[in-house]
């Protein structure tokens, strides 16, 4: 029968090779192999490369670029959760977690420490489609990192130990918990898999897993799949930065180039998605818009129709001038709309989003038919409108803009290199990706909204708002609603995959003794951009810098004011975070969407955005059309529109906004905290204005607002960019028009702030259903930002404490209690004092312990201050890790609006470095004993009061005081809803 | 005496009848129900759960489904209808093991009946989600392989479907497609072609993004014997699904049939511009050049998905296959050559082209490492090329 058999596609391609072999393991290096050189093209974005090849089947991929004394070392696996068995998901994940545990020659935690030592920082990441591992390093740890890494592939196996499995195990649940069930709409995209791909499909479960299939999983299955899938054939090794490749290559050879090959890996097949009819998934979450998603059918990474349905995607639904935001936000019917195609490696999908308001026009509650009717609509008007050359032109331009940016930093560009290697069947540059989406046309648009859109079947995610409660009854039924995940595989029973079958472990043998750390070699000197400084005669302060590296311009006004002006009594609270939305939309000669239509065929933006202390605007386009995009700029500063029917839309938008917060513990953790803190100051209360302030906001109180605090008199402005300072400050010249105005920031006096003559535990209960988390914020006021004094040195202080991966809370609460998904401490601090906070998000019946764990440790620190090794270590990352920070030109941005901002000498960084290097063990300790105070601090706890508060009670600092989601102090009973 | 029966008989005629009305009114009390209509026309929402009454409430309305008077009245079927829900919704089988079939025909046909629409939104409601559970019950009686009640339940709530202007059947995912989708199962598992022909024909027409409804429509019109009809449905379906294999396959061994593999060929040359990386493509032209007789070109075309994706298994073995059919046919000729410098030429030939199937089954051999056939040929190939060392390696792992 086989002789005359045809091809079938296969389900999903079984990788029937057979495992390492059980001969000899020494793998000899041999010599790499250049498979190819890319090089520099004149005229063309080119990422350059060398691509190497290793015997044992390591893909090397080394990219130059001396502009900053930095490096990324990465290393790409091609697994994600694609590659795991149904009932066995969440394991790459979960593997990606133990590889921070510890190898034969890296203890448990030491790769955070030796790379934080180094003044570098580390992360790593899943997908469906590969796990990306990466250190962003001071050049000279280049080595360090690649010992590191090469230890973890090659040596991490019988390092694995039980405890680190189970704590990681509860690492990861929490992680689930805190990301998804316990956030807003955070189970979309898994019920949005489950239901889109068939099952047993690589992407119908989600990246992270399901609870009881990390129960059911154990070492070995952990162990079965690093066997598996972790092999340098398996792999991609990039380097990319201040590195000299020769040197590198031979660090990679000699770490790497022992490391036996794993099995064999095959480009996984599944077949393709079809959609045989609309489908619908409905389901309940604690939030106040309700959700719906029409997703069809898209296209792989790659694939030939990919960037013609981006483009499709952008003009449909991104912008101000799509149709979706016509229909639904312009018309006010959703705050927010828009549409995208995500391509992964084996599917693609092409997603409507739309949270509508949860009450329609007449007064009527929303019901599920009206926001599909509308979608429907919108897609037939959109067929029949068609698709404009100037539409397709604006997506090009802001596509254009958006890859143009990839290629700024290094960790983008080894990104970029390792996805190319993965996922492209050819050699592709930044060059390609822009030049296809260059070639895009309208007949291809056409083509594709008629093959993948129109008429074709969705899937419908609806996500609802629970019911309104109105009596006691429907109390008691929402204390008992439960927001769970639902594992459609939790009852298969899970045979080990062929492909697991005999795989057997292969220790490298070295020819040198892998146990020694390398050194650290010299360290250059950060690349601190020089700048220059001009104030103009109406105030306005100029400070801009020559990025020559980059062919866009990045410019922040930042004017001080924000919310702390229209906080004080008899303003508006609210008003500044509302004008700086309404001055996104149209002006006196343009309507918000001319306006937009002009940003876009430049490829530019401009945001307007207002926060606690300051308004900010932020100007990004390419150089060749910077005196465009300033004229646009000058227009919305000068000639805002201040419309009417904008008004009430954009008022709309925030009200929702406003209350769509109540239903995150983190952001009411937040307000609550800075309410207890600041107190009835205009530093506590929330810069977006509470629901009631913003509802009585009117027109006329924003443009008292932009006429009295939008001026020059308080406004920096630092541009970044490829023009020299003559030519800057002319561009900017306009700005010299703008008229002053006598603009006062108000006073804080310290006596208006809350005392606390004692520790006191208040709690917002946040939550009825049981599987809420728990927000735990621990802190107390603190000092003003300084650049050399208490508040810097109270942040060196903080380092060993709360400030890193390895601090002493971090390792406590997360590494090795497993209360937490991340724990941390900080000071903060601005023009008005600052806090001491410590938080942590937690399983609800942990709370206790974790306050419990949190004093513990802010009390030994204080009492017993920081050990000898922790100074150590918090000067080596702190006086290193400066080189880190001023590669991109938003980082050069941020260092030169803190000089401004606070009137800095150019030399502050020396002068900060010159004080770290002075700190002593003594310095350290009298300011712990000195700056945190922990029989004076706020315990704040945010979640089901239910479930935690005897036992918090009992902690010995009296019974908790309740307070609501704004602050205000209510009763701790039991209330009944009449 | 006249008057006083006719008054009697008409006494007890009222009684009887009141009884009947009372009848449904028991039923409605049973199960909680207090009035009909509210304030504003609907129908009270309010029904309690009595979990005991229930038994109660059947037999109040079945007496009332039988009774002359109240047989044909619109509240009986809603009464009816609401009972029998409520006893498939609490699984109360001991009472009744087809409730929600009665509380769907029953809800049915109080809304058709119901003339001045008096309780048309209330029943509107209770139907459809008894449609939507009678749905489900049918796919449960589908994998008992209770067929015939399976497509009786589908019918039902296909009847359903006019009455629902919300759309909440296709929100809960019974859409029309479904449930005519649904019927087509039962009636090809009862073995019903002709009804199953009208449920797929139905499908077609409404564009039914499935290949398997024109698979099926080709292996019903083939077992009729209509292999023109049966390449129809093949070709409409490739039109919406170019590149599924099955329908490739269909139309590439009925075209064959037909005398229209030309055309066939076309076609696929067509789809290949349009997706040059589609290697199942690749794949069904060369198995047409295959049977074809044309092998360069099928080579040419396995090697093409070969290409493209080097871990597939079937291009790998099926030029295998060809390089060693090849051989054989040289061989079975060789065997009656008289000439032994003929013969010897032509065994080395034959092994030369022996030699070349060894790499793709071995190739093959690495991506499914237990397929027989490879294993087997690949002893025989060693054989005939005299490679000792790899026919000893191969028989040892195969344990022989």
């Amino acid at each position: 029968m086989k002789n005359f058999v045809l091809f079938t596609l296969s389900i999903f391609v079984s990788t029937f090779l057979s495992a390492q072999t059980k001969e000899a393991a020494t793998a000899d290096p041999g010599a790499p192999v250049l498979i190819e050189k890319v090089e520099a093209i004149p005229g063309k974005n080119i990422v350059t490369y060398e691509k190497w090849k290793l015997s044992n089947g390591l893909t090397v991929i080394i990219h130059e670029d001396h502009s900053d004394p930095i490096a990324i070392v990465s290393v790409s696996y091609h697994v994600g959760s694609a590659r795991e068995t149904p009932g066995k998901s969440g394991f790459a994940h979960f593997f990606e977690h133990m590889m921070f545990q510890g190898s034969d020659n890296v203890g448990d935690e030491d790769h955070f420490r030796i790379v934080g030592k180094g003044g570098g920082g580390n992360n790593a990441f899943t997908t469906n489609d590969f796990t990306f591992y990466y250190e962003t390093v001071p050049n000279s740890m280049v080595e360090t990192c690649l010992w590191l890494e090469a230890d973890r592939m090659g040596f991490l196996h019988d390092a694995v130990t039980k405890k680190g499995f189970e704590n990681q195990r509860k690492v990861v649940k929490k992680e689930k918990m805190q990301n998804q069930i316990n956030l807003p709409y955070g189970l979309m995209w898994e019920i949005a898999g489950q239901n889109l791909y068939p099952s047993g499909h690589p992407y119908s479960w989600p990246v992270i897993g399901y609870s009881d299939d990390l129960d059911r999983a154990d070492e070995s299955d952990l162990k079965n799949f690093f066997l598996r899938w972790y092999g340098p054939n398996n792999a991609i090794l990039g380097i990319t930065g201040d590195v000299n490749p020769k040197e590198v290559l031979a660090y990679a050879v000699k770490y790497f180039g022992s490391i036996p090959a794993g099995p064999e890996v095959v480009k996984q097949r599944v077949p393709k998605v079809i959609i045989p009819d609309d489908k619908y998934a409905n389901s309940r979450d604690d939030i106040y818009q309700p959700l719906t998603t029409m997703t069809f059918e898209g296209v792989p990474i790659y694939h030939r129709d990919e960037a013609a349905l981006d483009l499709l995607a952008d003009i449909m639904g991104s912008g101000n001038n799509s149709i979706f935001y016509k229909n639904f936000v312009k018309s006010k019917r959703a705050p927010i709309a828009f549409v995208f195609h995500q391509a992964r490696e084996l599917s693609g999908e092409f997603s409507i989003h739309i949270y509508a308001y949860p009450v329609l026009k007449d007064g009527t509650q929303i019901s599920f038919n009206d926001t599909e009717i509308l979608i429907r609509k919108t897609l037939d008007d959109f067929s029949a409108e068609g698709i404009t050359d100037d539409a397709l032109l604006r997506a090009k331009e802001v596509t254009r803009s958006a890859i143009w940016d990839q290629g700024e930093s290094i960790f983008e560009k080894a990104l970029m290199l390792a996805q190319w290697q993965m996922f492209s069947r050819r050699k592709r540059n930044i060059q390609d990706e822009l030049d296809r989406y260059a070639r895009v046309t309208k007949e291809d648009l056409i083509r594709v909204h008629e093959r993948y859109i129109k008429g074709r079947n969705a899937l419908f995610v609806n996500i609802w708002p629970l019911p309104e409660i109105k009596t006691e009854a429907d109390m008691i039924k929402r204390r008992k609603w439960k927001k769970e995940s639902f594992n459609p595989y939790a009852a298969i029973s899970v045979e080990l995959p062929a492909e697991y079958k005999g795989l057997v472990y292969n220790k490298a043998k070295d020819s040198f003794d892998r146990s020694v750390q390398p050194t650290q070699g010299d360290q250059k000197e950060a690349v601190i951009p020089d700048y220059y400084t001009e104030k103009f005669d109406n105030g306005l302060q100029i400070s801009t810098t020559q990025y020559k590296e980059n062919s866009k311009v990045i410019i922040l006004m930042s004017m001080e004011g924000g919310h702390i002006v229209d906080g004080n009594k008899g303003s508006k609270q609210g008003a500044a975070f509302l004008t700086a939305a309404l001055l996104n939309e149209g002006t006196q000669n343009f309507t918000t969407e001319e306006i937009s239509a002009k940003l876009e065929r430049l490829g530019s933006d401009i945001g307007i955005t207002a926060g606690g202390v300051q308004s900010n605007i932020i100007i990004i386009s390419f150089k060749e059309n910077l005196d465009a995009t300033l004229k646009i700029l000058e227009e919305k500063l000068y000639r805002p529109g201040f419309d009417e029917e904008d008004f009430d839309r954009v008022k709309k938008q925030v009200l929702a906004s406003i209350k769509s917060q109540k239903s995150s513990g983190t952001i009411t953790a937040e307000k609550v905290f800075n309410k207890l803190i600041y107190g009835k100051t205009f530093l506590g209360s929330h810069f977006t204005g509470t629901y009631n302030q913003v509802h009585k906001l009117k027109l006329a109180d924003l443009k008292s607002y932009y006429e009295t605090y939008y001026s020059p008199s308080v406004t920096n402005v630092i541009a970044v960019g490829d023009f020299d300072k003559d030519e800057m400050i002319a561009k900017l010249g306009f700005l010299k028009s703008w008229k002053a105005k006598a603009v006062q920031m108000p006073e804080l006096s310290m006596e208006e702030l809350p005392k606390y003559e004692k520790t006191k535990v208040f709690v917002v209960h946040q939550s009825d259903y049981k599987s809420a988390n728990t927000t735990v914020v621990i802190g107390h006021i603190s000092n003003k930002f300084d650049a050399t004094g208490v508040n810097f040195q109270s942040t060196v202080m903080n380092f060993a404490l709360g400030g890193a991966f390895n601090s002493r809370i971090n390792l406590n609460l997360r590494e090795d209690k497993g209360f937490t998904y991340g724990a941390r401490s900080g000071f903060s601090g601005g023009d008005y004092p600052g806090a001491f906070r410590a938080q942590a998000t937690v399983k609800a019946d942990q709370t206790d312990s974790t306050i419990v764990e949190f004093m513990k440790e802010i009390n030994n620190y204080v009492e017993n201050g920081i050990t000898d090794e922790e100074l150590e270590f918090t000067k080596s990352n702190i006086l290193q890790r400066d080189v880190l920070n001023y590669e991109t030109a938003f980082q050069k941005l941020g260092y030169l609006n803190t000089i401004l901002h606070f009137k800095l000498p150019k030399d502050f960084k020396e002068q900060q470095a010159e004080v770290v290097r002075g700190l002593s063990k003594a310095d350290i300790n009298k300011l712990a004993r000195e700056e945190i105070r922990p029989n004076n601090m706020v315990i704040l706890v945010v979640g089901n009061k239910y479930l935690f508060k005897e036992k918090v009670d009992a902690l010995g600092y009296g019974k908790f005081s309740q307070l609501d989601k704004t602050g205000n102090p209510i009763s701790r009973a039991t209330y009944t809803v009449k | 005496m006249r008057k006083i029966y006719f008054f009697i008989v008409l006494l007890l005629t009222s009684a009887i009848a009141l009884a009947q009305k009372n009848n449904v009114q028991s039923a409605a009390k049973a199960i909680g129900l207090t009035s009909i209509t509210a304030v504003d026309g609907s129908m009270v929402a309010g029904i309690k759960e009595k979990y005991d009454e229930l038994e109660e409430a059947k037999k109040y309305i079945d007496l009332a489904a039988v009774h002359p008077k109240t047989a044909n009245s619109v509240k009986m079927w809603y009464y009816r209808g609401r009972t029998y829900l409520m006893i498939h919704q609490q699984k109360r089988k001991d009472i009744e093991l087809d409730a929600i079939r009665i509380a769907t025909e029953s809800l049915l046909k109080c809304i058709e009946e119901d003339e001045k629409k008096t309780l048309k939104d209330s029943t509107k409601v209770f139907l459809m989600t008894a449609a939507i559970l009678c749905f489900f019950e049918g796919q449960d009686k589908y994998f008992d392989e209770k067929y015939a009640e399976a497509a009786h339940l589908y019918e039902l709530v296909h009847g359903c479907l006019q009455y629902d202007t919300g759309k909440d059947l296709a929100r809960n995912n019974v859409s029309e497609k479904k449930i005519i989708l649904y019927k087509y199962y039962a009636a090809n598992k009862m073995g019903d072609d002709e009804k199953a022909k009208v449920h797929l024909t139905k499908l077609i027409g409404m564009n039914y993004n499935d290949p398997m409804i024109y698979i099926s429509m080709s292996r019903l019109m083939q077992e009729e014997k209509d292999t023109v009809k049966a390449l129809e449905y093949v070709e409409m379906g490739r039109k919406r699904f170019y590149d599924n294999a099955v329908l490739v396959r269909e139309q590439v061994d009925l075209s064959i049939a037909l005398g229209k593999s030309d055309e066939l060929m076309k076609r696929l040359g067509a789809d290949i511009e349009y997706d040059p990386e589609n290697n199942a493509l690749y794949m069904v032209r060369g198995t047409l050049h295959q049977k074809n007789g044309d092998l360069d070109k099928a080579a040419a075309d396995f090697k093409e998905a070969l290409e493209i994706d080097p871990s597939s298994f079937l291009p790998n073995y099926n030029l295998g296959v060809m390089f060693y059919n090849e051989g054989v046919k040289i061989m079975e000729v060789a065997k009656d050559i008289k000439s032994n410098e003929e013969y010897a030429k032509e065994k080395a030939r034959a092994e030369n082209i022996f030699g070349q199937a060894i790499p793709y089954f071995e190739a093959a051999l690495v991506i499914d490492n237990e397929d027989t056939v490879v294993l087997q040929s690949l002893l025989r190939l060693y054989v005939r090329v005299g490679d000792d060392a790899k026919y000893a390696a191969l028989k040892k792992k195969m344990g022989l």
